[in-house]
Order: C-alpha cells, then sequence, then structure tokens
C-alpha cells in the first residue's frame, strides 16, 4: 500500500517537476532585451515604443536573446568589430585610415550622439505605416564615418517591419546617432515569390492627361 | 507513520525522480514552438547506418521521369540510397568560415529552440515529416557548400603562384584563406529554416543571414514543400554565395553591397540568373524549379535546347535568348510580356551555361570542371564590382572602383550599379586574363581566343562594351584597356542616347501623374518597409492629406512621377533609368552677404551635355566649377564632396524684368520664408521646396520596343490589356505645403540605358569607359527636363 502510495506521489512530483520545467523555458510573455526596441502603430497620429517582448519576437519570427541563448546546440557569438578599424568603441569607416584608431588624433566630429535617435528613428520609420504596424529595432554596432577628415556618429541597426497581416521584412541600417535619420541600407530581404500570372500592378497607367506637367 | 528509513526511501526516489523529470523536460517539445526534440527512428531509419540518411537526390520531377508528377504522389518512392548526411549531433555542417565552428545550420521553423537530433545518429525520415525537410534542405546545402569553398580554394591556387605572388591583377585577395584552410567570409552563421510557413515563397534573409524554404498550396494542405526541391536549394543558397562574392573585398567594412532590391532592376535580375546558375553548378542540369516552381508554372530553363522554350530559340549562334530582345519573355507564358527580374535572369543563366559549354568544347575541360572554372570566374567579377573600398583588384588603388570609400555605395547602387554591360565586361575582362592569358596555358596547352569570348557574348547581344576595362578609373597613357574587335559585334546593337525621346504622338502625356492618396501611402510603406526609402519631412502628413487625387502636382501632396518615354529608334533599348537623385549641376558660388551657397543652375558646354538650359539671361551659370565634375587632377582621388550634390530640381523666379531659374535656396531667400519650414530643416539643407525621395529617385524600365512607348512594349496581345506601373517604374515627390501655387519648377533629370553607344564609354577617349566622377554629372545620360507647375 504504502509502495503504491510512494509510486503515485512520485510520478506526481515528478510530472510536476516536468511541468514546472517546461514552463520556465517557455512562458515568455514577461521577457524583454534590452537592445531591441518595439515601435507600435497605435493610431493615426499615436505611435507607441517599449522594449521588445519576447511576445513579439515570436510574432516576428526572431529569435528572442534570451532563447537564443537557452538554443541547442547554442550558437557561437561572432565578434563583430573583427577585421575593423576602432575608435572609442565604434567602428571606423569611410575614408579611414589607422591613424584615426589613436585616440589622441584629433577627428572633428560633425554630430553628437543623442539618447533620443532611436526613439526619433522609430517615429519617422512609422508615421506613414498603417495602423498595428510594428517595427522592431536591434542595435547592432556603433559607428564613425569619416569624410573629408571629419567624423559622423552613426549607429547601425537591424530594422524589422511586421504589418498586422503578419507580413514581415528586415534589412540593416546605419542611422545618425543625432538626428536618427536612415543614412544607408542594405541586407534587404530577397525574396522568390512567384507573382500569380496576370496579377494586377500596383498603379494602373492614367489616362488623365491634363496634369500640366511637361518633360522635353 | 513514516519511519527513518521510508523517508530516507522517499527522498531517494523522489531524487531518482527528479532527474527523470530533467530529462523528460529536455526531450519533451516545448508548447510554444514547432520544436522537434529527440526523435525516434522512423521506419527509414531503419534502412541506414549511423550518420546516414536517405534523401531525394533531385527533385521529384527528375527522380520520377515524370515531368507530371502529380503533388499526392508519394515521394518517399522516389528516395534515394543512403548517404552520408553528418556524424555530428545536429545538422551543423562545413567548418571553412573563419572563427565558425560551423558555416551553416538547418531547422525546422525560425522558432526552434532545439534543432534535430535523432535518437541513434540516424538521419532517415518520412518524406513527409518536418524531419525529412530539415534533412535533405541539410544535404543538399552540404553539397553546394563543399563544392564552393572546394571551388574558391582552387580559385586562389590559379591566382596565386608558388610564393603568394598573384599571378595576373586578381579581385580575390590572398588573405580570404586562413593558414588553416578556411575563408575570412563571414562572421556569422547561416541560418536555414526548412519548413517556413510562407505560401509559393522562400527567401533570403540577409539581416538575419537566413533562409527559409516555403510551400505552395493551402494552409490547410501544402501539398508541395520548397525543400523537397533541391534547385530551389541551390537557388536560395545562390543568393547567400553572392553575398560573399560580391563583399570578398569588404572585410574591413560594416556596410556590404548586394545585388538589387524589390524593384526591378538588371543587378536584381542579373542576381537571379546567378541564382538559377548555381543550381547548374551543383547538378550540371540545365534547368530550375521542375518541382516546387514548374507546379505553378514558374520553372525556367537555362539552356535554349530546353523543351519549355519557344520556337525559334534554339544553340544556334543567332538564336541564343538574346539581349535585350528575350528581356521580359516567360517561356510558361511566351505570348505576355513581364517585367520581371527572375524572368529577365534566365539571359545571364543562358550565357553562363553556353560559357560553361563552351569552354568544355574548346579547352576540354569536364563539364563538371567548366562549371567550377566558370564559379570562379564569377568569383573574381562580384569580388571587383562589389568593392566598396573602390581598391577593386590587387593591383588597384583607392579609387578604381565604385568612385570612392565614402560614396561607394552611391554608385554602387545608383550612379554605376552593376548592369549586363558592366558585369559582362568584368566576365570579358576575367576571361582574358585567365583561360584567355597566352603565357598560362589554361585551355588544353593553349589557351581560349579572345574572339571565343566576344563571339560568345554577342550572340547573346551582351558584345555591350567597347574595351575590357582593365584599368577603370586607373586608365592613362600607361594603362591602356584592351579593345574588343569591332567585327565581333554582329548583334549586339548599340544605340545613341539621343533616341531616347518623350512620346512625340500628339495629344500624348509626356508624363504621368499619379497623386492619389491610397495609391501613394501603398506606395510609401512598402517602399518603406523593404528599406528603400527612409524617413520624409514633418511636414507631409501622416494621412497624405494634401493628395487630392486630382492628378496634378499640388503644395504639401507626395505625387509618383514616371516619364512617358519614347525610343526613337530601329532597334530594342534595354535597361533604361531614369534618375532623380542629386547630382552635380549647380554652381558653388557662395553669397557674399550671407555665406550660403547660391547654387544656380550649370549651363553645360556642349562638349559635356545636350542640355543647354538655361540660357545666362535665364540664370545659368557657367563658372569652372560647371565645367567639370570632381577633381580635374588624372589619377588623384578626390572623394566626392557635399558640395559635389545639388538638388535636382530648381525654382522658376520671377524677378523685375525677367524670369530666372534658381535654386530653392534662392527661392526661399527670396521669399523670406523661415528654414525651419523648408522639407529639410537641418542646417545646409538644399531642398527646401520639393525633392525626389532618397530611395525612390529613380525610375527604371526593363526595356522599350523600337517606335514604341513603354506602355506599347508591355501591353498585353493575349489579354488586349495594358501593363500597369509597378513602384519601380514611378519617382516619388515630395512638395511643400509652402510652395506658392503658380509656381514652376524645373527638375533636371538623367535618363540612360544599357545597350547605349554613348552612355558608358567615350569616344573622344579612345572608347574608354567614363571615369566614375563623370557619372555625377550631364556626359554619360540625356538630359530631360520635367517641369511642373504647382497647382492649388
Amino acid at each position: 500500500m504504502k509502495k503504491t502510495f510512494l509510486f503515485i506521489l512520485s510520478i506526481t512530483v515528478a510530472f510536476g517537476i516536468t511541468f514546472y520545467i517546461k514552463k520556465q523555458n517557455y512562458t515568455v510573455g514577461s521577457t524583454t532585451a534590452p537592445d531591441w526596441k518595439t515601435f507600435v502603430k497605435k493610431g493615426r497620429r499615436e505611435i507607441a515604443s517599449h522594449t521588445t517582448t519576447s511576445n513579439e519576437f515570436a510574432e516576428a519570427r526572431i529569435i528572442s536573446p534570451k532563447k537564443e541563448s537557452g538554443r541547442a546546440p547554442s550558437s557561437i557569438k561572432p565578434n563583430p568589430y573583427k577585421g575593423l578599424m576602432v575608435r572609442n568603441n565604434r567602428i571606423l569607416m569611410g575614408d579611414i585610415d589607422v591613424k584615426y584608431e589613436d585616440e589622441s588624433t584629433e577627428l572633428t566630429m560633425v554630430n553628437t550622439p543623442n539618447p533620443g535617435w532611436k526613439e526619433i528613428m522609430g517615429n519617422d520609420m512609422m508615421r506613414f505605416q498603417p495602423e498595428d504596424t510594428k517595427l522592431l529595432v536591434k542595435e547592432e554596432l556603433p559607428v564613425i564615418k569619416i569624410q573629408g577628415g571629419q567624423g559622423r556618429y552613426l549607429e547601425q541597426v537591424i530594422i524589422t517591419y511586421l504589418s498586422k497581416d503578419g507580413e514581415r521584412s528586415s534589412f540593416k541600417a546605419l542611422v545618425d546617432s543625432d538626428s536618427g535619420a536612415i543614412v544607408e541600407t542594405w541586407d534587404r530581404t530577397i525574396q522568390e515569390k512567384i507573382r500569380p500570372h496576370g496579377a494586377a500592378s500596383a498603379m494602373t497607367i492614367p489616362t488623365d492627361n491634363d496634369n500640366g506637367v511637361t518633360a522635353r | 507513520m513514516w519511519n527513518l528509513g521510508e523517508l530516507k526511501k522517499l527522498t531517494k526516489n523522489l531524487s531518482a525522480l527528479l532527474l527523470v523529470s530533467a530529462i523528460l523536460a529536455s526531450c519533451v517539445p516545448g508548447g510554444s514552438s514547432n520544436v522537434r526534440g529527440r526523435v525516434s527512428a522512423s521506419s527509414s531509419s531503419s534502412n541506414v547506418a549511423v550518420a546516414q540518411g536517405r534523401v531525394l537526390k533531385d527533385n521529384p520531377i527528375i527522380l520520377s521521369g515524370n515531368t507530371s508528377l502529380s503533388t499526392d504522389y508519394d515521394l518517399n518512392k522516389l528516395l534515394g540510397t543512403a548517404v552520408t548526411i553528418t556524424s555530428n549531433a545536429f545538422l551543423q555542417s562545413n567548418p571553412n568560415c573563419q572563427g565558425l565552428t560551423y558555416c551553416f545550420e538547418v531547422r525546422e521553423v525560425k522558432e526552434s529552440v532545439s534543432a534535430l537530433q535523432t535518437a541513434d545518429g540516424k538521419w532517415g525520415f518520412n518524406v513527409n515529416s518536418p524531419q525529412f525537410l530539415q534533412v535533405n534542405t541539410f544535404y543538399h546545402m552540404n553539397k553546394l557548400f563543399d563544392l564552393f569553398f572546394s571551388n574558391l580554394g582552387m580559385s586562389l591556387a590559379s591566382t596565386y603562384d608558388a610564393f603568394n605572388f598573384p599571378i595576373y591583377d586578381t579581385a580575390i585577395p590572398f588573405t580570404v584563406r586562413n593558414g588553416n584552410g578556411s575563408f575570412t567570409l563571414n562572421n556569422q552563421m547561416l541560418k536555414a529554416f526548412a519548413n517556413c510557413d510562407v505560401l509559393n515563397n522562400s527567401y533570403y534573409e540577409q539581416a538575419t543571414e537566413s533562409l527559409c524554404f516555403g510551400y505552395s498550396g493551402t494552409t490547410t494542405a501544402k501539398t508541395v514543400r520548397w525543400a523537397h526541391d533541391s534547385t530551389i536549394i541551390y537557388h536560395e543558397s545562390g543568393h547567400f554565395f553572392q553575398k560573399l562574392q560580391l563583399n570578398l573585398r569588404n572585410s574591413s567594412r560594416p556596410n556590404k553591397a548586394q545585388m538589387g532590391s524589390i524593384l526591378y532592376s538588371e543587378a536584381g535580375s542579373i542576381g537571379e540568373g546567378l541564382s538559377d546558375f548555381f543550381s547548374y553548378y551543383v547538378n550540371g542540369r540545365a534547368h530550375w524549379g521542375e518541382w516546387a516552381a514548374g507546379k505553378l508554372n514558374a520553372s525556367r530553363p537555362m539552356s535554349e535546347d530546353d523543351p519549355l522554350h519557344s520556337p525559334g530559340i534554339s544553340t544556334d549562334q543567332d538564336q541564343r535568348l538574346a539581349y535585350p530582345q528575350y528581356i521580359n519573355y516567360d517561356p510558361n507564358y511566351p505570348a505576355e510580356p513581364v517585367e520581371d527580374i527572375h524572368i529577365t535572369g534566365m539571359i545571364i543563366s543562358h550565357y553562363l551555361t553556353a560559357l560553361s559549354k563552351d569552354i568544355t568544347s574548346k579547352c576540354g575541360y569536364s563539364n563538371a570542371s567548366s562549371r567550377e572554372f566558370v564559379m570562379y570566374i564569377l568569383n573574381e567579377t562580384l569580388a571587383e564590382l562589389g568593392d566598396l573600398t573602390s581598391v577593386g583588384t590587387v593591383n588597384g588603388a583607392a579609387g578604381k572602383v565604385n568612385m570612392d570609400a565614402v560614396n561607394s555605395r552611391l554608385w554602387f547602387e545608383t550612379l554605376n550599379p552593376i548592369n549586363y554591360r558592366s558585369f559582362t565586361q568584368t566576365i570579358a575582362k576575367n576571361l582574358l586574363n585567365s583561360i584567355g592569358n597566352p603565357l598560362l596555358s589554361r585551355c588544353n596547352g593553349s589557351y581560349y581566343q579572345k574572339d571565343d569570348i566576344e563571339s560568345l557574348l554577342d550572340s547573346y547581344g551582351l558584345l555591350l562594351f567597347k574595351t575590357y576595362n582593365q584599368y577603370r578609373n586607373l586608365t592613362d597613357g600607361t594603362h591602356v584597356n584592351t579593345p574588343v574587335s569591332a567585327a565581333n559585334r554582329k548583334k549586339s546593337v548599340l544605340i545613341s542616347k539621343s533616341n531616347i525621346i518623350l512620346d512625340p504622338t500628339t495629344g500624348a502625356s509626356s508624363a504621368y501623374v499619379i497623386d492619389n492618396r491610397t495609391q501613394i501611402a501603398k506606395g510609401i510603406t512598402q517602399l518603406q518597409t523593404a528599406g528603400l526609402v527612409g524617413a520624409m519631412s514633418t511636414q507631409t502628413p501622416t494621412d497624405f492629406g494634401f493628395n487630392n487625387g486630382n492628378s496634378k502636382v499640388s503644395p504639401g501632396e507626395v505625387v509618383a512621377i514616371a516619364l512617358n518615354l519614347y525610343n526613337n529608334s530601329n532597334s530594342t533599348m534595354a535597361g533604361v533609368e531614369v534618375l532623380a537623385n542629386d547630382w552635380d549641376h549647380a554652381n558653388t558660388i557662395l553669397n557674399s552677404t550671407n555665406g550660403a551657397l547660391i547654387g544656380r543652375p550649370c549651363r553645360f558646354p556642349t562638349t559635356m551635355s545636350n542640355d543647354q538650359w538655361p540660357l545666362s539671361t535665364e540664370g545659368g551659370a557657367d563658372e569652372a566649377n560647371c565645367l567639370n565634375i570632381g577633381t580635374t587632377v588624372p589619377n588623384v582621388l578626390i572623394p566626392a564632396t557635399p558640395n559635389d550634390f545639388a538638388p535636382v530640381c530648381f525654382m522658376q523666379s520671377n524677378e523685375a524684368s525677367s524670369t530666372k531659374w534658381v535654386s530653392q535656396n534662392e527661392f526661399r531667400t527670396k521669399i523670406a520664408l523661415d528654414t525651419n519650414s523648408c522639407l529639410d530643416k537641418t542646417p545646409g539643407a538644399k531642398d527646401c521646396f520639393i525633392r525626389a525621395i532618397k530611395g525612390a529617385d529613380k525610375a527604371y524600365y526593363s526595356k522599350i520596343n523600337p517606335k514604341s512607348t513603354w506602355g506599347q512594349t508591355m501591353f498585353n496581345p493575349v489579354t488586349q490589356k495594358a501593363y500597369g506601373l509597378e513602384w519601380g517604374n514611378v519617382i516619388f515627390f515630395e512638395v511643400s505645403k509652402h510652395i506658392p501655387p503658380g509656381t514652376v519648377v524645373d527638375c533636371r533629370l538623367r535618363v540612360r540605358f544599357t545597350n547605349c553607344e554613348d552612355c558608358y564609354h567615350d569616344s573622344a577617349n579612345n572608347n574608354n569607359d567614363y571615369l566614375d566622377k563623370e557619372y555625377n554629372g550631364p556626359k554619360p545620360y540625356k538630359v530631360i527636363h520635367l517641369q511642373i507647375p504647382i497647382t492649388d
């Protein structure tokens, strides 16, 4: 009798522990990642932002930093500075020269880092998007671009748009550390999507010729 | 009551169960994901040894020999004999990427926390299982990775001698290979997801370095899995390798080069053609996507002898899939033109297949060796064209290619992007340097003839260049480019840029204006989500509220404008680009009172441009800086500076005795508008009233038939319907709400096309290509003015 009781108790406890461990691993709603930020278009003029949550990572099909660290097998983190010139922990690009790695070499900067650059950029990039669109921004690397002997602080980011209907799109960008303006983009997604035969184009050629615009 | 012994026993049992629980926890899949944990061997596993699996060695159509194989067919019947998958615990492979243990890994879906493992180390699975999709993807990716890296190693062995000195002016840096034989190419592992939830699609997401293989059918009945088709796996992986190839010289830069974007462009179409060629590179079969794409009537041949092609296309010299005739030709719907990068890309995949076969035929290489040789030529070609450091080759120097290290991306993407001319010209140069070099004896003890290079290109209509351009921007008296033999240009046609005009038909519009609020919103949001358009003016309302849909340009609107271009020649024109980006066409004189840049429009001499606008009495400037583009010192690199770029649009200013064309800054001063009311409020900004939106400031047209407009060229004779405009066919302008109604704006646009006689090489300079800096001026272009009255 005692043996049976012990067996049932042990099994119950075992499953309880199993459930608890799994719950720990997969309860993600409240988890956040500090170098990620999400912007949400809540209304025509309302854009809110917050640190990206694990639910949003799941929505965007991005492996969250927490899950990444728990992935099996774990990924080896690449060294983002490898092979690049660095000054003040920022990667140098443009008219680069080893002399600029030496922080005692004078380098006039044309802008000043603004802690609010990400907010400005996020708002700019969301203004025209439809309601419920989300924008996930990941800070990757700080950069200095040198041109004509002057430096400009930039931030390298990964931008992911997530539309209400689940469509997603991502790319990398360099953003001005002061104004939040996007300076350039690359690593845009290449799609193989097969367009249905006879699918309509984005716009029809207007038939109204009375626009007054002339070209010559 | 419990006694001590029983309590000890309970504790012992609980401890054991705790251990069991922990093990169970590691094996049970999580509820929120589609994770596949350790999976029991399926029936298929019983047939394979450890580290082995069974895969679809080709796609189901080829394996079955049945071109109309049903999607209901049991693909398990097509599994081949057991093959080695991996002895690794997970689907991770290839140690060739320096700094990474493995170059790539395969998982089921992006959300997968745990990668696939097997309990017994065997990789045999039912074809319809998600596990099989991963194993199949892994096997074919591994095959391609092994081939590519072994090929890259051979490329280096063919390029550098025993003392590590370059045998010729190669673009492949010796430093890409490390002492241990691995390659310094990528610092992030490629992740492939074999069971993605995307319909009729697979993609390469460069920002997260991942591949996704989708499905066809419906969400509830996924009839075709794209990862069952090995050619799809090769194609998508091919995009990843193109990125590596393009950036072989960019390891010192955080930003990278890429082929094209979501919009139509020749660079994008070449990228798709190259990815198709990656399939041929691995399997030697000149057709792509018979199963996954074929079921959607979208598979693509890579040789003219493919039965899918229309009559009149063959491997005869005069029946090749030639440029520009077969741009927009879809063999699945041959009568209906379609402007699509995948379709146009067939021209380059056919050329590369034909080149492989020609090398086999003339140099005695095996077919596989020829394919590998062509890949080596592609390594060289893309490494040079994609060099953002601007050095180009081992004997190059800063400023040789892509202008300079500061502005290289602008040149690479907009001012001198890869097109069919530059791509094939660089291929030709690399053939000449290697297999075409008599001193190297790499072709049956002899060399591949220059005439062979040129004749094959000409049969594809691609002999569009006049020199091999070995020295690019560094050409001078001692660095002389090898000329192309004019006698070999029989099929390739070059057309004078004067033949691109506006539709001369009476009553025809010279430009179309789209200002419909919904359409504009859709266009801007799509371009922005694709990463093409950045921030816009804070003046423009979020709902495009000033857009009134009257097809005119009004204050505060965002409008899309398409020129109604006409090909006035008797040959097809291709790769037509209209540029509205800032360029070097204004003077740099400063206002003596406030030190501001005046920026009046340059009136260029006739030696520089067809454009003689405006007269000096109308405000035309003729200062020294208007007579030269960039530096005047030959072979001295002076990077382009902000003063070398002026807005494309000028303003009409009614003055006391005359009407003048002035810069936007000058006009702003004249009407006393505060800079805070400008579109761009940043200090020194030059765009106050109207600007082409950066990233949406160029329009592209794949081809224009002789004596036709683009609209007439694209007219569908089967449906009798006009072809609509896509976002890449229009230029987006942002108009200030403060621009006075009645003002006239003149935007000096520049137009060129790929098969152009005078857009890329300069007959006055030994037919050498224009220096990169010239692409920032008027000379390589036909200037077309867009005059826009601002209507209230």
